[in-house]
């Protein structure tokens, strides 16, 4: 059996499927977190049935993409739960009397029923069931009321006889129901509700957004230092160094061996960043200098994602947006690239224009750090000063700007309207913002780390092969000349295509200036996607496209690179 | 129910004012995204702000906040309500 839930965007449908399936999806509060869709098993009496959560949709018949591949996931569906949020039950009702014409069974799962309370929203539920001929459960998807009464009333669901045809009919129909069973209390603004209106008028507004950007890089950026000074760099030096400097030790201080486990003594002793072992950097460089910003940026994130703020700074920002051919929603995945950029590059999808992702892709890759990288970046260019750091972001702002402006005037399509809606602001659903952050956590462990750890020893051996230097001398003139750089940079610019911070951490021992940092790094973040990223906008934009998008990249890298290499930095 | 008489766009419309959509002056896509969102003739509406330069106008509409760009709150016409009526207004 096939259970599909469909829905309006942010009717909660994905923690409702996490709450049905007991596995793990991340959702946000702000629509379109569901792209693709996700598919877990749940038990319905002793049967396993497959659950289906279908991105949100107003309408089936809207004629855009998402609506056509919601149609055709629908229809597969055995059984369809209709996810409704209570607090506006007119405007979801449209896609519900689209649904009774599936004949498919169908059960309406009533949800976010504890906020319609709290709104002073009256729902008679049973006359709304018996109006649409269908059972309506309520639910509160975050807490777990009403789900146990929901999976049982699946077995008995009935095909709904329902026929209402046209657009106008419908409205029609949808007004009589409302008008039986919906009853709203009138309630005066709480300081809450006047401190969300706060932030999405103009003034306050613009206010509230600096404070809220401000806020969380130097949250981001003293957290995550915090967490790296007093708890995982004394864990490696204090508690690692002792025994790798054991193993060191006991294999003879030198050999093969010794280079592959702990690498290069410096001055004798065992530097983590320099030595660059598979015991050594390649753990210290994730664990030590990464792990502390995942964790803080994707913590912030999760705040900003989860309290609902995301969609407003979209309206704040939507006309500086559109000089660069985009709406204000193209600064949700920017900010998301700035945790990793594939990610990012997928919740693009939500753009409705070609042109408009095109854009959008191209500059998260170009412009946009991720958090690894930044990591890296903190800790190698802080360390002539903070104005360094300075000068690399205000780089990439200004070539995002600079990039953005050119692919807005020389592109053809259109960009969008901006058509969204404005969540209301939550408490955060704690459980569940601290299980998406430990997700987010654990798919870096498990899917960057490894790549890391073999990336280190192979980079090792390339280079007692003396394969680097040969690639080296090769590439020199081009990169000394143009960037500055030295030779052995290159084997940077190579590694940034599997790991962009294992191509950072190559740079810590070659004793660059403060100037050659700040060249490569702003190279580094814009000349070639990683290999993930690479893989994805291929996915998204088809081999045409990322031919052009790369094209961009290197061409704007080379010529931003060489630019700062003539500037007395 | 309205006539219509008095509509003016949804961007000339004042902040916090209400009133009754009665028009949406595009074509089919734009009448169906809107459609879709519950903004359609008929519908009672409230104008809630709009951003600086031409930014998108934000409309309070069955407990919601909805925003929209300036091009298409340019297309909607609204019949504004001539006595203030708090019922429209927002959460």
């Amino acid at each position: 059996m096939k259970v599909v839930l469909a829905g309006n965007p942010g009717a909660g449908k994905s923690v409702l499927f996490s709450r049905l399936t007991g596995s793990n999806v991340t959702s946000s509060q702000y629509p379109g977190t569901s792209i693709g869709y996700t598919s877990g098993l749940m038990k319905v009496g002793a049967e396993k049935a497959e659950v289906v959560d279908v991105p949100g949709v107003y309408s089936l018949e809207s004629g855009t993409k998402a609506s056509d591949v919601a149609t055709r996931m629908i229809e597969e569906g055995d059984v369809i739960i209709n996810v409704i949020n209570a607090t506006h039950l007119e405007r979801d009702l449209y896609l519900t009397l689209e649904l009774l014409q599936k004949k498919a069974p169908l059960i309406i799962a009533l949800n976010v029923w504890d906020d319609a309370r709290h709104l002073g929203i009256h729902i008679d539920v049973a006359r709304l069931s018996e109006n649409l001929g269908v059972p309506v459960i309520p639910t509160v998807a975050t807490s777990g009321e009403g789900i146990k009464d929901l999976v049982e009333s699946i077995p008995g669901a009935v095909i709904p006889d329902f026929r209402v045809q046209s657009r106008e009919e419908r409205w029609a129909k949808i007004g009589e129901i409302i008008k039986e069973v919906q009853n709203v209390t009138h309630r005066h603004h709480t300081i809450g509700e006047r401190l969300a209106d706060a932030s999405v008028k103009p003034a306050s507004g613009t206010i509230i957004a600096a404070i809220v950007a401000l806020s969380t890089f130097l949250f981001v950026r003293y957290a995550g230092d915090a967490i790296y000074h007093y708890i995982l760099n004394p864990i490696f030096q204090f508690l690692w160094l002792p025994v790798v400097s054991r193993v060191s030790l006991l294999i003879g201080s030198e050999g093969f061996l010794h280079d592959i486990l702990i690498g290069r003594l410096i001055d004798g002793r065992i530097d983590f960043l320099e030595s660059w072992g598979l015991l050594t950097t390649a753990l210290y460089v994730p664990f030590a200098l990464v792990l502390p910003y995942i964790i803080t940026f994707y913590f912030a994130l999760s705040l900003l994602e989860d309290t609902g703020y995301l969609p407003r700074l979209a309206v704040m920002l939507d006309t500086i947006m559109h000089r660069f051919g985009m709406h204000g929603y193209a600064i949700i995945p920017t900010i998301v690239g700035f945790g990793c950029n594939v990610p990012a590059i997928m919740a693009t999808r939500v753009l409705e224009s070609k042109k408009e992702r095109f854009i959008a892709v191209t500059l998260i890759s170009i412009a946009v750090p991720c958090a690894s990288l930044q990591a890296l970046i903190l800790g190698l260019v802080g360390q002539h000063g903070i104005q360094y750091v300075g000068i690399v972001y205000a780089t990439l702002f200004t070539v995002w700007i600079i990039i953005g402006l050119i692919l807005n005037f020389s592109i053809k399509g259109f960009t969008p309207e901006l058509l969204i809606e404005i969540p209301p602001y939550r408490t955060l659903p704690w459980r569940l913002t601290l299980q998406k952050l430990w997700l987010r956590t654990r798919g870096f462990i498990i899917e960057a780390v490894p790549i890391m750890i073999i990336a280190i020893p192979v980079i090792n051996i390339l280079n007692m092969l003396g394969v680097i230097q040969a690639v080296s001398n090769f590439a020199a003139p081009v990169v000394s000349g143009l960037l500055g750089l030295p030779g052995e940079a290159v084997t940077a610019i190579f590694v940034a295509f599997f790991r962009m911070d294992a191509a950072m951490a190559l740079l810590a021992p070659l004793g660059l200036s403060a100037k050659q940092l700040v060249v490569s790094s702003v190279f580094l973040v814009m000349f070639f996607p990683c290999i993930a990223t690479f893989t994805i906008i291929l996915r998204e934009l088809g081999p045409l496209n990322l031919v052009k998008s790369v094209g961009i990249m290197i061409l704007s890298a080379v010529v931003v690179g060489g630019f700062l290499n003539l500037l007395p930095i | 129910m309205s006539t219509g008489v008095n509509k003016i766009a949804l961007t000339r419309m004042k902040d916090g004012q209400g009133g009754t959509v009665v028009e949406i002056a595009g074509g089919f896509a734009v009448t169906e995204r809107l459609a879709a969102m519950g903004i359609h003739p008929g519908k009672r509406i409230s104008k809630f702000c709009s951003m600086f330069f031409r930014g998108p106008v934000t409309i309070c509409i069955d407990n919601t906040q909805v925003a929209l760009g300036r091009g298409i709150a340019d297309k909607i016409f609204v019949e504004p309500d001539v006595v203030a009526d708090e019922s429209c207004s927002c959460r």
